[in-house]
């Protein structure tokens, strides 16, 4: 049952070839099977049980909701009532939220089982899952290496085959760049698409939602009940969610899709082969391929790196020992209580971000910093308009190459920085991207990146759609996954 | 070259916390601001943060990493480029000025590490 895909699970649910229940213990077994890769932090198996148990009455009954009985998982980023959230982080290592996020809430009112919430680095700051309080998470295809971040947890519970799907963030790449190193689909939709109520803020006009799953039609599938308009989230958008599905089947052919040339010109030879692998599949398709240029991306990562500390210093100056959270022991003042709380709460990565955006934002330093990479970030957005003005997607790579050693990049911040390049620009300008399966090296998966216009999420899940529908990338699974206790 | 802009204090821009810093009287030269022991320690103090000797060191060289990422953004002419807020350009929606949340203040302090009658307790601030 766990090979089966999230759209096979419902379907299998239905006819009855077994229950949630069933279904529910299958996933619990093989993920303590798997528990040194660490993909959660936190397991809710009783409640996981107890509402699989309520599925099968439900169903019987006849009560259906669409995601009835699926198990899935969510990023400990996301608030769930009653049970712990921390965000990968020590400070929040006794919160409790009262209440869902809008998310979590969403897919469980169409009748999603949540199993746990999966490991992630700390607030969401990091490519690797190696700064997470709760310790790292290791890829799937090879222990040895990272499975990417910051939704690592999600992205290697999916891979492994833990659950079908997931739920991940994404501010500068920590949906795509986890599910290219694990060799699975995730989405980052666009800006405002899902709501970010009771999704632990990061950088707030960078974050969004989306799905990881092992195809694009299973992230069609997820996102359907992810999205929409929030009247708890004022910066979510007030549009109606698209039907991703039924437009999956649709034929690619006639469709305009730009390769940016000034990420290809960054590529060695064997990732650049691999995506001129995918540029003619797709041609072979019907779609017609042109170079195009977005002159300013490269000047995504600096901008990005400080308007994404500025926010997170901002978002973070709440997590003070007062009201929630972690608090030091024997605070001998307020502003003791304060400094130490959040010293010993938060981590390095963390600690440097908070200060790096502190100081972008100073007097004095505002302007020629966060005023500045604002100013960029509109010559990028402006670049993908001009863009999309003459192609319908983008392909671009996801990540500089495949997963890298633990370690490897830990001490190194500025080569970790750079796993970022392919991914931030969309982010910046608010669009929807995709990674999607599309090779391997050194037997471990590549990623291929497909950016869309404001809400066109419809087309690049189509389009990922239509590249798995005549190639075999999506099924290949990590070795590990197939082992039995 | 990023160069400091009026005031003789380094604030936080939003909300005017002053602290004297020795940095604004410098020029800075070459690619990067120079992250020296004043700069952390007073940003370290607007952050809250507390930066003991053996962290500065690290510190400073974390932020250096960063900042030096920046620098590249700072040979690009953006005099008539309006920075982005909203990465849609959307405007802050408004919602009916209406109650919609019950009174909930025993939920959210039962997360409070120390709360006494409804107040949250902190150490005494006046003697």
């Amino acid at each position: 049952m766990l090979e089966r895909s999230l759209r096979q699970q419902i379907d299998d649910l239905r006819k009855g070839e077994y229950s949630a229940v069933e279904l529910t213990t299958a996933c619990f077994q093989k993920l303590h099977q798997h528990k040194a890769l660490n993909c959660f932090i936190t397991l809710t198996e009783d409640q996981a049980m107890q509402a699989a148990r309520q599925a099968d009455v439900q169903r019987a009954r006849g009560e259906v909701k669409p995601l009835q009985g699926v198990p899935i998982a969510h990023k400990d980023i996301f608030c769930t009532a009653g049970v712990r959230t921390t965000a990968g982080s020590r400070i929040l290592d006794n919160f409790i939220a009262p209440y869902d996020a809008t998310v979590v809430s969403n897919l469980a009112s169409a009748g999603a089982v949540m199993l746990g919430k999966t490991n992630m680095d700390e607030f969401a700051m990091g490519s690797s899952n190696e700064t997470s309080y709760y310790g790292k998470v290791l890829n799937p295809w090879n222990t040895e290496y990272v499975p990417g971040g910051s939704s690592g947890g999600s992205a290697a519970a999916v891979a492994t085959g833990l659950c079908s799907a997931a739920t991940g963030t994404d501010t500068g790449g920590s949906i795509r760049q986890p599910a290219a190193f694990c060799g699975i689909t995730g989405l980052k939709p666009t800006y405002g698409r899902v709501s970010r109520w009771g999704m632990i803020a990061y950088a707030s006009s960078l974050d969004q939602a989306g799905p990881l799953a092992r195809s694009a039609e299973d992230c069609a599938l997820l996102l359907g009940y992810m999205a929409g308009p929030d009247p708890r989230d004022s910066t979510s958008a007030a549009r109606r969610v698209d039907d991703y599905m039924t437009p999956l089947k649709e034929p690619i052919g006639g469709l305009k899709i730009g390769l940016c040339q000034e990420f290809m010109a960054s590529l060695d030879t064997e990732m650049a082969s691999i995506l001129s692998e995918v540029a003619r599949e797709l041609e072979q398709q019907g779609a017609s391929i042109q170079d195009l240029s977005l002159p300013n991306a490269t000047l995504a990562i600096p901008a990005y790196y400080i308007i994404a500390p500025a926010e997170c210093s901002s978002n973070l100056s709440r997590y003070d020992g007062v009201r929630f959270g972690y608090r030091c022991p024997d605070p001998v003042n307020l502003e003791d209580l304060y400094k130490r709380s959040r010293s010993e709460g938060f981590g390095t990565e963390v600690k440097n971000r908070i200060m790096v955006g502190t100081f972008a934002l100073s007097a004095g330093y505002y302007d020629a910093y966060y005023k500045k990479a604002q100013q960029v970030r509109r010559l990028i957005k402006n670049d993908f308009e001009t863009a999309f003005n003459q192609v319908d997607v983008l392909l671009a790579p996801t990540t500089p190459g495949t997963a890298f050693r633990l370690g490897e990049k830990a001490g190194d911040p500025r080569a970790m920085y750079q796993q970022d390049i392919f991914t931030t620009a969309s982010n910046l300008a608010g669009l929807p991207a995709l990674s999607m399966p599309a090779g391997q090296l050194t037997e471990l998966p590549i990623g291929a990146q497909l950016i869309g216009n404001y809400f066109e999420e419809a087309t690049l899940l189509r389009v990922a759609h239509q590249y798995q529908q005549t190639t075999a990338w999506h099924q290949a699974r990590p070795p590990l996954a197939s082992e039995t206790p | 070259m990023p160069r400091p802009q009026g005031g003789k204090g380094l604030r936080l821009a939003t909300n005017l916390i002053s602290i004297p810093s020795p940095l604004l009287s410098n020029t800075m030269q070459e690619s990067s601001v120079k992250i020296t022991q004043e700069v952390v320690n007073n940003i370290a103090e607007l952050a809250q943060l507390r930066v003991t000797g053996d962290d500065l060191a690290d510190i400073a060289e974390g932020m250096k990493n960063i900042l030096d990422l920046a620098e590249q953004l700072q040979s690009i002419d953006t005099s008539k480029v309006e920075p982005v807020s909203n990465p849609l350009d959307a405007t802050q929606r408004l919602r009916a000025d209406a109650i919609t949340e019950t009174d909930q203040s025993d939920l959210f302090q039962a997360l409070a590490p120390q709360t006494k009658a409804g107040l949250y307790l902190v150490p005494r601030v006046l003697e």
